[in-house]
């Protein structure tokens, strides 16, 4: 991967790390139906160049398969990008299919300490990548490179639909506690995962960007969405079209 | 604690959308076959949800992810 081995140190910034949202799991999601243009515009036939980059906490009674993003062409299921947890593989996955080829890269079934990621009460960064320049699609947690799957698909539909903690079909709803997502129309660096995953604060404090700015650039950043509103239902994305809190997930403390 | 209730979509028409989590008739989740509806609540019971099963979070997770309402996410 491009970037490889790059030193770049961490910087304190404003205090962007203060609270988090949770979803129950029942019908709880952020609208992103502004970030449809956006996203088909990064995912393209034969050019596409995508990271997520997602922090999150399992509930403990996740129970079935749970839906942390979706981007699809609503006509198929041959064209699509899902950030799952699979419930019954215990196992982060990122799935790129497109013109039907699926490629499930597999997080594994076990946290750094050994444990579930279910309840184990801690909070993981989750990073995919597609890249049709390095013809891979990766799968990171916690700042590890968990699987690099070579061959991208050739997409022959263009995305229409984007779905964050939910699956697009009012299904699969996320359980439990989401901190700052972003979205890029590049592919993240190594060292930029590492940065951002290096970025959280033990003691919860730091104020450390959890994602982009001054530490990792903010190139490609398409969408990018902090979840530190007080109150309302806009949720804010500092990169473009607001998203919209659907049925009041709870803001908490914990964070990352 | 939230508590939750299942009821008949062709009742939401009687839900105070303040005085429940739900932000409107949009937004509340039906089964996939459209009859049924999700809503949710902390507190005192709303008077239009009288006499209806309350449901804690597993207990109703274990009813919004069968095979009723949602389809199995591969």
């Amino acid at each position: 991967m491009l970037g490889s081995g790059t030193s770049i140190s961490p910087v304190i910034t404003n205090m962007h790390n203060t609270q988090a949202r949770s979803f129950d799991g029942s019908d709880q999601d952020v609208n992103v139906d502004g970030l449809i243009s956006a996203v088909a515009g990064v995912i393209k036939t034969d050019e596409t160049e995508f990271s997520i980059s997602f922090w999150c906490k399992l509930s403990a009674s996740i129970g079935a398969t749970v839906t942390l993003f979706k981007c699809r062409n609503t006509g198929s299921n041959n064209n699509q990008i899902i950030l799952l947890y699979h419930a019954s593989g215990n196992e982060f996955r990122f799935s790129p299919k497109f013109g039907g080829v699926v490629d499930v890269c597999n997080g594994g079934s076990t946290n750094a300490d050994g444990d579930s990621y279910e309840g184990d009460g801690i909070w993981h960064h989750i990073v995919g990548t597609v890249s049709i320049t390095d013809n891979t699609n990766e799968l990171w947690i916690d700042g590890a490179k968990k699987e690099t799957i070579t061959g991208v698909g050739t997409l022959n539909e263009a995305i229409n639909d984007v779905s964050l903690l939910q699956n697009g079909a009012d299904g699969s709803y996320f359980d439990g506690d989401v901190k700052d997502v972003a979205i890029y129309g590049r592919q993240l660096t190594d060292a930029e995962i590492g940065v951002i995953y290096n970025a959280r604060g033990a003691s919860g404090d730091k104020g450390l960007d959890l994602v982009s700015g001054s530490h990792v650039s903010n190139t490609g950043l398409i969408a990018h969405f902090r979840f530190e509103e007080k109150s309302g239902t806009v949720a804010i994305n500092e990169a473009g079209t607001n998203g919209t809190y659907v049925n009041a997930p709870a803001i908490t403390t914990n964070i990352p | 604690m939230k508590k939750y209730v299942i009821t008949n979509a062709s009742n939401l028409s009687n839900v105070d959308y303040t005085l429940v989590e739900q932000s409107s008739l949009e937004t509340t989740r039906k089964s996939l076959d459209s009859s049924l509806a999700l809503i949710s609540f902390y507190g005192n019971t709303p008077s239009f949800l009288d006499g209806i099963t309350q449901y804690d979070k597993d207990e109703i997770k274990d009813i919004v992810t069968s095979s009723d309402w949602q389809e199995e996410e591969n």
